[in-house]
């Protein structure tokens, strides 16, 4: 009992003859977490664009096999993916998830809903503006969105350094808001380009904003969300966890190295980065296959699945990367193959497969988790329609298989078909998530 | 269980309501009880003072709080209980095995 001890964490009540009224999420109130309408408006916002993306897959379908991910609809696709479905779900993830992980709450659940609202409004003035291509809508936008990001990191970041648990975990999504702060000054270079304030590279440009977002935030902050979420579902005991110390410097040098290289000129700097950005993400799939290799619990559902089966779209993705690295003249159809492996399959499948499990978790917490103890409560398992998961995961990987395939030979009709799975793929997810609204 | 040896036959007693208490307790994500499961690792009495040892099937269970929360709320449902401690360890770790 003494090593027990050492490691207890008592959790006394006041002397009591009755069952304590609990409070609405049960432990989870009172350790910190914020009211369930404040995660709860992100993930919906974020199935809205998730949505929104998948229909406006379909319409630019053409363009992706033509390699033309320059063309101003596709990047308003791509923002509603990366800005509107991922940003938003990880802003919600991390109001939800700071306090269980870190054990701090955020500064403020007002400047949270302010926020939200800043992020949905600047990615709309942003998908707009591409869509459109209205430059002010551009530069509005990105006020919006500076606004926003400001606005979370004030929010928690600095809530950090009171934590007492997860400090890997905390360096991770501090680690990834300095990558998204650099996109976005990356971006605003962009804008002031089409605006004709100064004349930069592009694609260089681009290179480095895609990067800094979609690895130095995007995927550094699943990872070290993740590191917590997945072997906690998995049930995974007695992992390793050493890679964690190794992959957020490792991309970090990479990033800082590649962005160096691209937006300074230095043409050597550029496959050293990627080398070492390629080396991070490589430890990581070591890590993600870990977590699998020593869980607990054998059978996969299909949240776990579709987690799974976005390593795998990563592993893809590095090929892709490494393919374009080493092709001379970075050709069009490579590059958006990229694109659509690293931000379709990989992130996107990865956030929707995480949402199979952790909107029916929180939803569970905050109908039932006053009443355990109560006979006929349900378990979170029913209250998801298992059908409707496992044909998202059917749809979400056909779909993007086939659109990677289409796109990468330049065949319209198979990167539609492909871009039409998906959608289907991603609207089962969507009426899974507005079942749970009327559970309990 | 070791807490029910060399306990009086009143003790037992109350130690085996706890344990029927404690068998409502769900673990939501897996759909079987807390003792099924193996969770709870000791009982102790002093009193009416009831100290539950347990752990989790995995360390920062969001489910933690609930399930904390519901082993209390059962067992001060019981009319000699006076107050209710509930210790989460992390060791030994919980693993299937530990399934009754």
């Amino acid at each position: 009992m003494a090593d027990r001890d050492r490691q207890a964490v008592t959790t006394a009540a006041p002397p009591l003859r009755r069952p304590a009224p609990a409070a609405p999420g049960g432990g989870m109130a009172s350790e910190g977490t914020p009211p369930f309408v404040l995660p709860g408006e992100h993930f919906a916002a974020g199935l809205a664009w998730l949505a929104l993306g998948a229909v406006g897959l379909v319409a630019v379908a053409p363009l992706l096999a033509a390699g033309a991910f320059t063309a101003p609809p596709v990047v308003a696709v791509a923002h509603c993916f990366t800005l509107g479905w991922l940003t938003t779900s990880i802003f919600g993830a991390l109001y939800q998830l700071f306090p269980v992980v870190l054990g701090v709450s955020a500064r403020s659940v007002r400047a949270g809903h302010l926020t939200f609202i800043l992020l949905e409004a600047g990615t709309a003035s942003l998908v707009a503006g591409f869509w459109w291509f209205r430059p002010a809508l551009l530069a509005a936008g990105w006020l919006l969105l500076f606004a926003a990001v400001g606005g979370l990191a004030w929010n928690i970041l600095p809530q950090r350094r009171r934590a007492k648990r997860g400090q890997v975990i905390g360096l991770y999504i501090a680690g990834a808001h300095l990558g998204l702060g650099l996109a976005m000054l990356v971006a605003a270079a962009r804008i002031g380009n089409v605006l004709g304030w100064w004349t930069v590279n592009p694609i260089r440009l681009l290179a480095t904003h895609v990067h800094l977002a979609a690895l130095g935030f995007a995927t550094l902050t699943a990872i070290g969300v993740g590191s917590r979420l997945v072997p906690m579902f998995l049930l995974a005991h007695g992992h390793a966890d050493w890679p964690l110390r190794w992959i957020g410097p490792l991309v970090g040098a990479g990033l800082v190295i590649f962005g160096g290289g691209e937006l300074g000129g230095v043409p050597v700097l550029v496959p050293a980065g990627a080398a070492a950005m390629i080396a991070g993400m490589v430890l990581y799939l070591y890590q993600a296959w870990l977590y699998y290799q020593h869980r607990v619990r054998r059978k996969l559902d299909p949240g776990l699945a579709l987690a799974a089966a976005a390593h795998g779209f990563l592993l893809l993705t590095l090929a892709a990367g490494v393919a374009l690295a080493l092709v001379p003249g970075m050709p069009p159809r490579l590059a958006a193959l990229y694109g659509v492996l690293g931000i379709l399959g990989w992130l996107t499948l990865f956030v929707a497969g995480i949402y199979q499990k952790i909107l029916p978790f929180l939803t569970w917490l905050h109908r039932f988790g006053p009443r355990v103890g109560q006979p006929g409560l349900p378990t979170v398992a029913d209250l998801v329609v298992p059908r409707w998961g496992w044909a998202s995961l059917g749809l979400f990987t056909t779909g993007t298989l086939v659109l990677a395939a289409g796109v990468g030979v330049g065949q319209t009709g198979a990167t539609r078909a492909g871009a039409a799975l998906f959608a289907a793929g991603a609207a089962f997810l969507v009426a899974q998530g507005v079942r749970l609204r009327t559970v309990g | 269980m070791s807490a029910c040896e060399s306990r009086t036959t009143p003790e037992v007693h109350r130690i085996e309501e706890v344990y029927q208490q404690l068998r409502r307790v769900m673990d939501p994500e897996i759909g079987l009880s807390i003792i099924k499961l193996g969770l709870v690792y000791d009982l102790a009495l002093e009193g009416g003072v009831v100290t539950v040892t347990m752990t989790l099937t995995t360390p920062g269970c969001p489910m933690g709080g609930p399930i904390t929360d519901g082993v209390r709320g059962v067992v001060a449902e019981l009319p000699w209980v006076e107050d209710v401690v509930v210790n989460v360890v992390w060791e030994p770790a919980w693993s299937p095995a530990m399934i009754r």
